[in-house]
């Protein structure tokens, strides 16, 4: 998934640059916060780990294999911040010494394994952390990591004009969802025989700051957006089965609502209607996910 | 999983370590110079065919030039640019098959250019130099001292997965999956152990871990006439990239 | 009770105690108790002033020499302590000397050998200009010409040292007095050949 110089439009990796080197900046304030000065060289060794762990080959049958990403283990193990700079300096490290991925390209290749891909498998570890389904939490997050990462690499891709059959698309999204689960058991395997060695290693997501909830907010932001405007680009694929099936012609609205078609009225280009749309949505449904969590720890501590 | 990564990069290394003007250049100045070239190559159009060749041409020009001067052998600079193949070879093949053979040529081409451009810089500058000169560029200090140190434990690790596939072999390497799953649980506890320890050692030499360079970095008026050739030769990319 | 230019053998079973022991020198391990260092009570006050007087070479050099050249490993404790870059280097260089590996100043570590790399942590430690020298299994992964080099090292120094090791043939060139861990505790203290003997601690 490293992608390399020459595929991307000047607009999509001078634009991801743009979004990465922020978040970087931010995700190291953050770690000095987190993590005391000695502790960088164990994030070096951690960091060498997943390095070599990423050459390993899982074999999957017929020639093709399965590799480990590293994004969720580090976010468990080391925090999502310290996990960001870990996975930058790797995919520096690969970009600059064995030209895996390009350096232009590096914004794009941060963006979608270092910070949106750890995020990702951040969130679900951190929502089940304090629960009986914290191995669940680990599996889910590293394979929504790989996930996130894969969809946002072959939307980077497709908007700079690289053209998908549907076979080679299936194809890939086959083998996405196969090095998903893959991440997923290896993250909850080793990060629970971390615990097993040193009951308490495990950073306990309670205690982050500002940066780090700034920094979580801000990769949704941009995701939701992102997502939404490439999603408006191609018809979706639900619509096109609606379409397809005949569904299309007997569905009826139940009630007009707010939003529809994901449209808000805001004077301007028609992007910025629906980038808008996007980010109330999330806005909403965050905020939703904030009075649940508060009602539920509420109740769990009743 | 092989070695052949880590003993090609031995050369690097090697070749990073001699000495050349190039080589004596300020890492912030070869930095920028590269980042110059780098983005002259994607963005020259080189819509027509005579246009692409002759962008193609002049990058390789320039960075031949490089490595002469930075006294490097140019065709082993050159190939080494072929790394990129395995992914760009199959999109290159499909836009091929898909009857644009033009669009094909360009991602071949401007992905093994870019390879070699960095190659080169990796080639004339040390890796620690080049860190000190992101961080005088503006790359924040815990990012640069995380690279040094996972640079610096990579063989380390790879020396491990290296002796465990060994022994695997030699076991009757059957069931590969599990070996794999296991391999990387073995690491990751090595690796955490060995975490801890360094840990102990850092404290023990005196705790901080912000390295100061021995040999602080100064810019010349060589570096400036570094940055302008290779301004100007950016410029003459995408000038030759854009003819008609 | 060690005195100033002292040589102390800490001999044992694997998991008897002695690294715990050493890492609670120098304040990495904490635990009950009073440990006086050269005259410096240990408590987290002190922690520097006590880190600075001990040298301590752990047992795998990989997870001691972690910057990029041997020249500025080496250099790295007299810059934490304040010396100014010339006399860093100098003292680095002194050292490099010392252990006869100038002309590998400016390599990077994985290159060299286990041996090597032996000597460069130590040259690491003695750069820093300790009074105590802590060597935690220092031969383990040493081959018998680097075994003897390292040796005639150490004989020449003159800070007090305290050698955990099964290498008894190591100890007893080097050491003149030891003192035996079982289960976590020192359970005999005496003439190096006399505990060895008591405790069948060869391989005759």
């Amino acid at each position: 998934m490293h992608i390399p110089d020459g595929f991307l439009a000047a607009p999509v990796w001078g634009g991801l640059c743009a979004v990465s080197a922020p978040a970087v900046v931010l995700a190291a304030r953050a770690s000095r916060k987190s993590l005391d000065e000695s502790q960088v060289p164990m994030m070096g060794v951690l960091g060498a780990f997943v390095f070599a762990a990423q050459m390993v080959n899982f074999p999957l049958g017929a020639g093709t294999s399965g590799h480990l990403l590293g994004g969720a283990l580090l976010a468990a193990t080391l925090g999502p911040a310290p996990a960001i700079i870990v996975m930058t300096a790797i995919l520096a490290l690969q970009s600059l010494v064995f030209q895996d991925g390009g350096l232009l390209a590096l914004g794009a290749n941060v963006f979608n394994m270092a910070v949106a891909g750890t995020l990702a498998g951040y969130w679900p570890w951190r929502a089940l952390a304090g629960t009986r389904f914290r191995k669940f939490g680990l599996f889910t997050g590293g394979f929504c990591s790989v996930l996130v990462c894969a969809f946002l690499c072959l939307a980077e891709l497709s908007v700079s004009g690289v053209r998908f059959g549907p076979t080679a698309l299936g194809l890939a999204l086959v083998v996405f969802l196969i090095n998903a689960v893959i991440e997923g058991a290896i993250t909850a395997t080793v990060a629970g025989s971390l615990e097993a060695m040193r009951p308490g290693w495990l950073k306990a997501p309670s205690t982050e700051g500002r940066p780090v909830l700034a920094l979580l907010l801000a990769f949704a932001a941009v995701l939701a957006s992102a997502g939404l405007l490439l999603a408006s680009t191609r018809p979706d694929g639900l619509e096109r089965l609606a379409q397809l099936t005949g569904l299309a012609a007997r569905q009826k609205s139940l009630f007009a609502a707010p939003l529809a078609d994901y449209r808000l009225a805001v004077p301007g280009a028609a992007w910025v209607g629906k980038a808008a749309a996007g980010l109330t949505g999330l806005v909403l449904a965050a905020a939703a996910c904030v009075g649940l969590a508060r009602w539920f720890s509420r109740w769990r501590s009743a | 999983m092989n070695r052949g990564p880590l003993s090609s990069i031995r050369k690097l290394e090697d070749w990073s370590r001699s000495g050349s003007w190039l080589h004596r250049r300020d890492p912030r100045a070869k930095l920028l110079s590269a980042f110059c070239v780098l983005v002259a190559i994607a963005v020259m159009p080189a819509r027509g065919t005579l246009s692409l060749c002759l962008g193609v041409l002049a990058a390789t020009a320039i960075l031949a030039a490089g490595a002469i001067v930075a006294r490097l052998p140019v065709f082993s600079i050159l190939a080494r640019g072929w790394v990129v193949l395995p992914f760009t070879g199959v999109f290159a093949l499909l836009a091929w098959v898909e009857g644009n053979p033009h669009r094909a040529v360009s991602l071949l081409s401007k992905s093994w250019l870019s390879a070699v451009a960095v190659v080169l810089l990796m080639a004339s500058t040390p890796l620690e130099r080049l860190l000190a000169g992101l961080e005088k560029l503006g790359v924040p200090p815990l990012l640069v001292s995380v690279v040094q140190f996972v640079w610096r434990y990579l063989h380390v690790s790879i020396a491990q997965l290296d002796r465990m596939r060994i022994a695997r072999a030699a076991r009757g390497g059957e069931r590969k999956f599990v070996f794999a799953t296991s391999t990387v649980a073995v690491l990751f506890a090595s690796s955490a152990a060995r975490a801890e320890r360094v840990h102990w050692a850092l404290l023990s030499r005196g705790g901080e871990s912000h390295f100061p360079l021995l040999d602080p970095l100064r810019i010349d008026r060589l570096d400036y006439a570094l940055l302008a050739s290779a301004l100007l030769a950016a410029a003459l990319l995408v000038v030759s990239g854009g003819l008609r | 009770m060690v005195h100033r230019g002292e040589r102390v053998s800490l001999l044992g079973a694997n998991g008897s105690g002695k690294t715990t022991f050493l890492l609670h020198l120098n304040g990495i391990l904490r635990g009950e108790g009073f440990i006086e260092v050269a005259g410096i009570e240990l408590n987290t006050a002190n922690l520097k002033r006590i880190r600075r007087k001990i040298g301590f070479l752990f047992q795998d050099p990989e997870d001691q020499l972690f910057l990029p050249t041997v020249l500025e490993d080496v250099a790295f404790a007299p810059l934490e302590q304040g010396c100014a870059a010339e006399e860093a280097r100098r003292r680095a260089m002194a050292a490099l000397e010392w252990v006869g590996l100038t002309a590998d100043a400016h390599r990077a570590p994985h290159r060299l050998s286990a041996g090597q790399r032996q000597r460069v942590a130590l040259a690491g430690v003695l750069a820093a200009e300790p009074e105590i020298l802590v060597l935690d299994e220092p031969t383990t992964h040493l081959d018998p010409p680097s075994r003897r080099s390292l040796l005639a090292l150490l004989d020449g120094l003159p800070q007090t040292i305290l050698l955990v090791t099964h290498d008894v043939a190591f100890a007893a060139r080097l050491t003149r007095r030891a003192v035996f861990f079982d289960h976590g505790r020192i359970v005999a203290d005496g003439p190096i050949q006399s505990i060895v003997d008591d405790s069948r601690w060869s391989l005759d």
